[in-house]
């Protein structure tokens, strides 16, 4: 006579994937570290200290937070380490040390748990941080500093003179630049924006894992390159040529690192396209003809705010009825 | 989940029940003992019909008496009303349903006797076998007026060769094992329904065997190769990916897009039945125990109780902490190991205290995996929070009805929400609101 076992009882389903929060944000931080080597080559230790300074204080601000607030702590599932990274990845090594701290603590409790915390706040946390210091120390932001390769490379030729640089109007250093030198990164930016091809092996690295899905970061890109063509080829002289827009800039960081943010997106197909499309015209448009010199961070932001309502573009569920009169 | 390599397993016949547990009741609804305790069966005797002759009969799978009729836990997570047989050891063979060198020709009589023969099928279909193969001019006259389903022309019969669950290697295994039955069904199944396209679905990584390919390509059946890939092998998803028709949900049958499916067991058991008369008292399950590598197909008569197949085999799953019944995705959690292997039940799955998979109730994050692998094209996220605050109405505007419950959902998800569950509790809820 075999022993009654004790039996547990539950609904299907009675496996689980594995998936979890953690592995998640373990494979953004794996996808930032070729950000993150490329933001040193080029920038120096100083680059890896406010890295670190804006990651130290999005665990810690998070940490406190959900204590003081008396929320389940959740800081160990490393969503506020990758958000952290990715604030420092848009300043400069210019920046004050306390301007990173404010704009890293504004990313986790404005950005992230004001507005309802991971996955549920409505804007990519890290781009309000960036909002919130670029709009309130305009001054302290405006700075880039001269990229300094490691080895192997030398500062671009076009860098010479600095004060010919400083001076200089969009169109001329547009096409200054040699294309291979934006692509790598070599030209002066924020620590983790300029490099395209670190961006493009990460973000590649999340589309691999099935982390991010293409449809948000090409159709960011491609409509972007293509809306810029249009005005390229009305007039060459005044608008600058359509792949130095997208290999300038956040572009590549945006698409790849920033649009697909988990919750800021629509979540259907014809949405995401949307979204990418969106993103992609209007960080022309802001460049082209806005006031600031970079379009993408706004380009989301205003994106974000109109996930819910892509998201009600939905394809048909399967085997709805159709009604027939 | 173990590898394909398991899938080399031969069946194992199991020596013969001491009793078997025969439910008279189940989900599509209830059929009539006429036995009685202490009533003197044999083996392939009727022992429950359905008065208006649509549910499939029950029969005897053992030679023996009946000691009791009363409920009995079942395979599907609820007590039925069930003949219990004690065994008198005789295993002669079963009784035929017509005597050898009496096939019958006419299709009416061959849809009496697959429903005489007692087969029932794994997938949720809202008919039974014997009233979806029929034809619009073979259908029941008591059912042709009220059901429109059943008056479409069939154009396309699937044979589904794919294992609805992973981790079940059945129907794989069938069409090696049961090859020769499996072809001769074709041509009926094909004169039943009335069909002009047959195609077959297997797995992409299952090679056929050559005698298979040539019987295959004789009776004019298309082999499609299809991803093993949860929920392929479900019933709704299959029939859109190989027709493009989409079938209405919820409660909808492949019958109201001109297409039915039989699993290719089940279609081997009606060669059995219509060139054999040979009923359905054996049944071929799947005993596993991933985490401890055990793997066992069993041949057992039906109604055989698990815990008496489990003493016949070896090695046997040890410490088991949840025993399922019907697989990871579709099965039941089993409180009691005095449960009958049925037909339906396909595979019972044995998971250790480390293997659990757990739930909780985590705020969603939004991060939209649910909706990317969601077949029926549905926002899970949306519906569950809806479902979760108690907003019953918007989860049915959102298409809360259209969900086939496969699982999916819940198995990505990376903050183990109860998808699933709350998707069942708000339809409970919606449904149960309405009847009052």
């Amino acid at each position: 006579m075999m022993k009654r076992p004790e039996l547990n009882v539950s609904m299907s389903p009675f496996v689980h994937s594995g998936n979890s929060v953690q592995q998640i944000t373990l494979d953004h931080l794996i996808a930032i570290v070729p950000i993150i080597c490329a933001g040193w080559f080029y920038y120096g230790w100083l680059a890896l200290m406010v890295l670190l300074l804006c990651t130290v204080t999005a665990v810690l601000t998070e940490l406190v937070w959900q204590k003081v607030m008396g929320l389940p702590v959740r800081v160990w599932d490393g969503s506020a380490l990758v958000t952290g990274i990715l604030f420092g990845f848009l300043l400069s090594t210019l920046v004050p040390w306390w301007l990173a701290v404010a704009g890293s603590f504004c990313t986790i409790v404005i950005g992230k748990h004001l507005l309802g915390g991971l996955g549920n706040h409505p804007f990519n946390p890290a781009v309000v941080g960036w909002c919130f210091v670029q709009i309130s120390y305009s001054g302290h932001m405006a700075d880039y500093p001269i990229p300094h390769p490691m080895f192997g490379l030398e500062t671009g030729a076009y860098l010479a003179d600095p004060a010919l640089v400083a001076a200089a109007e969009d169109m001329e250093m547009a096409s200054w630049v040699p294309w291979s030198d934006l692509f790598i990164g070599n030209v002066p930016g924020e620590i983790g924006t300029g490099c395209m091809l670190a961006i493009l092996i990460g973000g590649a690295y999340l589309l691999v894992r099935g982390r991010i899905t293409w449809h948000i970061p090409i159709s960011f890109v491609a409509s972007a390159w293509l809306f810029a063509l249009i005005f390229w080829k009305i007039d060459p002289s005044v608008y600058v040529h359509p792949t130095y827009h997208i290999f300038s800039g956040w572009m590549m960081l945006g698409a790849f690192f920033l649009a697909t943010e988990k919750g800021t997106t629509p979540l259907g197909v014809p949405g995401m396209i949307l979204y990418g499309v969106g993103c992609g015209v209007l960080t022309v448009i802001i460049r082209s003809w806005g006031a600031y010199v970079e379009g993408v961070p706004f380009a989301i932001l205003l994106m974000n705010a109109l996930t819910p309502l892509l998201d009600r573009i939905r394809p048909r569920a399967v085997g709805r009825r159709v009604e027939i009169a | 989940m173990a590898k394909e390599g398991d899938l080399a397993l031969e069946p194992k016949r199991l020596p013969l029940p001491s009793k078997v547990v025969l439910p008279v009741e189940y989900p599509l609804g209830s059929v009539e003992p006429v036995v009685q305790p202490g009533d003197v069966v044999h083996e392939g005797q009727r022992i429950a019909r359905d008065e208006n002759g649509i549910l499939p009969d029950v029969r005897a799978s053992i030679s023996g008496q009946v000691t009791d009729i009363r409920p009995w836990p079942g395979p599907f997570g609820k007590e039925f009303l069930s003949v219990v047989i004690a065994s008198n050891g005789e295993n002669g063979g079963p009784q035929r349903l017509f005597e050898e060198g009496h096939t019958p020709a006419g299709l009416r009589e061959q849809l009496r006797l697959i429903s005489a023969a007692g087969i029932r099928e794994p997938d949720a279909f809202p008919w039974p076998l014997s009233v979806r193969l029929a034809q619009p001019a073979l259908t029941p006259p008591i059912l042709f007026p009220f059901v429109p389903d059943l008056r479409r022309p069939v154009d396309v019969l699937i044979l589904n060769g794919l294992d609805r669950q992973p981790g079940v290697w059945l129907r794989r295994s069938a069409l090696f094992a049961m090859e020769e039955s499996f072809l001769a069904s074709i041509p009926l199944l094909k004169a039943l329904t009335g069909a002009e396209r047959t195609l077959l679905a297997v797995s992409g990584r299952q090679t056929l065997s050559e005698s298979l390919e040539r019987g295959l390509r004789m009776a004019g059946v298309e082999v499609v190769p299809c991803p093993d890939r949860y929920p392929v092998g479900l019933e709704p998803v299959l029939v859109q990916r190989l027709t493009g028709r989409e079938i209405p949900q919820p409660g909808g049958d492949a019958r109201s897009v001109g297409t039915i499916m039989v699993d290719v067991l089940t279609a081997a058991r009606v060669a059995e039945v219509v060139l054999k008369g040979m009923p359905s008292v054996e049944t071929l399950v799947q005993i596993s125990a991933p985490s401890q590598w055990i793997h066992n197909f069993a041949i057992v008569r039906e109604g055989t109780l698990l815990e008496e197949a489990l003493a016949h085999i070896s090695p046997e799953p040890k410490n088991p902490a949840r025993v399922i019944a019907g697989g990871p995705f579709l099965g039941h959690a089993m409180y009691s190991l005095q449960v009958p292997l049925l037909q339906q039940t396909e595979m019972v799955l044995f998971q250790g205290e480390g293997d659990f998979a757990s739930y909780k109730d985590e705020p969603c994050i939004n991060c939209g995996r649910c909706v990317q692998f969601c077949p029926m094209r549905l926002f899970p996220n949306e519906l569950t929070r809806a479902c979760e605050y108690g907003r019953f109405e918007e989860a049915e505007s959102k298409d809360l009805f259209r969900c086939i419950e496969c699982g999916i959902c819940s198995y990505v998800c990376p903050v183990r929400r109860p998808m699933v569950h709350l998707i069942r509790f708000g339809k409970n809820e919606l449904s149960a609101s309405r009847e009052e």
